[in-house]
């Protein structure tokens, strides 16, 4: 075939994370945030969890959290990540209790630990169009 | 209240197939063979089923009734939550035979899932359909988090940061469950011995989780037949087994991980004192149990949330011995998914009803009257069954 491999994509277009992935490319953290009560969520649904209101907004939320939990992947699920490993998966907290799941690459992702700060970094891809989210550690 | 009363439900009939890595076998027929197994182990005539309960991809209700000849079927059903669904299937029978709804139900699981692995799929995506689907296409798989071990991994490593647990206890179960996989004939892995030094050089996948953490893909299928306990008494067959008390439950955000608000909870943690309360036994009158084990590390956590110990105590509790055949509670007597067979658990299911008919080989419990089997499936659904003789 001779194609390269492609990392897997989102649905940029889907109606509920269309905010989100925009945010991404202007180099913004958007989630859900109910109209009618403002309960944030995330992952995105179709309903409030605290009220089942159906119309939300999209706040820009802080670029700063603090790593919940990880994961340091030495065997590639999928084609695209093997020239990737080893690679991390990082689930951050922010400072309301948001989690929000990105990637961290390059020699320092053993280091990645719980309770380690991070800053997101947005990683565009010319190619596909989609911008992804990196959670890169701070020093201080 | 649970509507259920002790014992009304028996396990009457079980059946396997074997299990292998290589099949000429349709996943269908695994199913058929297994459940035409587990009718004769009964003493019925699979004719005369009239209740099914699916718990696999492959097969729907009218390729049953097709293949088993089934004349008039009165009910059935098809669970989706991963492993847990055996547990649950059998939860599920034991009220369904209990209301009068069907009288002979068949659960059923089975796959050929290492051989359709090596001939049709390929590593460039998902094979499974998990909940939340349009969270993992939009969310989780464009940043490499697609394979089980990547998932559970993320509750492994905040379980290591909240309680301090010891790195010891994935090692103590992987090892346990291997020596008992040497005392079962039908275990893949019943010739294959594992030391320390092997489980310590096995390659890391994903933190924490070594080669050896993580359980096999084998070909085959199981299948059990649960009545009313009375009906099967006449029957005349095996004894039966009985069935106190079963249940299932569903953590909080069944289809989200990284949000759920303590990653730690899991459904078998709800399941299991209603199954407890409704059976009228405590955990330490338990002779052995069957615990679901995809991986090493979700056998600790289900001990810590089923309430065997504290959070983070797991490891200790299963040192020193207390898990082998011999210790306080046998556990994976048959050698599990890690080294028996992948059957989604229904080998749990099997392996409880042989032991408490006695007819467990070499790695009978001895004296072995009550037993624990659970189910574990997708982000942290449970299912759980109290069995007696
Ligand atoms: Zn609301």
């Amino acid at each position: 075939m001779g194609n390269p491999v492609q990392r897997p994509l989102p649905d940029i277009e889907d109606p509920l994370y269309q905010a989100h992935f925009q945010g991404l490319k202007d180099q913004q953290l958007r989630v859900q945030q109910c109209d009618a009560c403002g309960q944030l969520q995330w992952p995105p649904r179709d309903l409030c969890k605290q009220c089942h209101g159906d119309r939300f907004h999209w706040p820009v939320m802080p670029d700063q959290a603090v790593v919940y939990t990880y994961s340091v992947v030495y065997r590639a699920p999928h084609p695209w990540f093997k020239e990737h490993l080893p690679y991390a998966i990082v689930v951050a907290e922010l400072e309301n209790g948001l989690r929000l799941l990105g990637n961290a690459f390059g020699a320092d992702v053993e280091k990645i630990q719980c309770g380690v700060r991070v800053k997101a970094h947005f990683q565009h891809d010319e190619d596909s169009g989609v911008c992804f989210l990196r959670w890169v550690p701070t020093t201080s | 209240m649970s509507g259920y009363q002790p014992d009304t439900a028996a396990i009457a009939g079980i059946g396997e197939t074997e299990y292998t890595r290589g099949t000429d076998k349709s996943g269908l027929q695994l199913l058929m063979e297994a459940s035409l197994k587990a009718c004769a182990d009964a003493g019925i005539e699979s004719d005369a089923v009239d209740g099914l309960v699916m718990t696999s991809r492959v097969g729907t209700n009218e390729d049953f009734v097709a293949g088993l000849g089934i004349t008039d079927l009165k009910f059935h059903a098809h669970i989706k939550i991963g492993g847990a669904s055996p547990v649950a299937g059998l939860h599920l029978a034991c009220h369904a035979v209990a209301s009068g709804i069907a009288e002979r139900v068949l659960v059923s699981a089975g796959r050929n899932a290492y051989s359709s692995m090596r001939l049709g799929a390929t590593d460039s995506g998902p094979r499974v359909v998990w909940p939340g689907d349009d969270i993992r296409r939009n969310l989780e798989y464009p940043y490499g988090m697609i394979a089980p071990m990547q998932w559970y991994s993320l509750h492994a490593n905040r379980w290591f940061h909240e309680t301090n647990a010891s790195r010891e206890g994935m090692a103590t179960v992987a090892l346990n469950t291997r020596r008992h996989a040497h005392l079962n004939p039908r275990a893949w892995f019943r010739d294959r011995p594992m030391s320390r030094e092997d489980y310590d050089a096995s390659p890391m996948l994903v933190t924490p989780f070594k080669l050896l953490d993580v359980c096999l893909e084998t070909d085959g299928a199981a299948a059990i037949l649960v009545t009313r306990a009375d009906a099967a008494r006449r029957a005349g067959g095996k004894p039966p087994v009985y069935v106190a008390a079963t249940a299932e439950g569903h953590p909080d955000s069944p289809d989200d991980l990284s949000n759920r608000p303590d990653i730690l909870g899991m459904g078998i943690g709800k399941a299991a004192p209603r199954a407890l309360d409704i059976a009228g036994i405590r955990l330490d009158e338990l002779d052995f149990a069957e615990i679901y084990d995809c991986f090493t590390f979700i056998v600790l956590r289900q001990l810590e949330e089923i309430g065997f110990c504290q959070r983070g105590e797991a490891p200790d509790f299963v040192a020193n011995g207390r898990i082998a055949l011999g210790g306080e509670l046998p556990l994976n007597t048959h050698g599990g998914l890690l080294s028996q067979a992948h059957i989604s658990g229904m080998n749990h299911v099997v392996e409880a009803v042989r032991q408490l008919r006695g007819d467990a080989g070499q790695a009978q419990v001895a004296g072995a009257h009550l037993g624990l089997v659970t189910g574990y499936g997708d982000f942290g659904d449970g299912a759980i069954a109290i069995l007696h003789n």
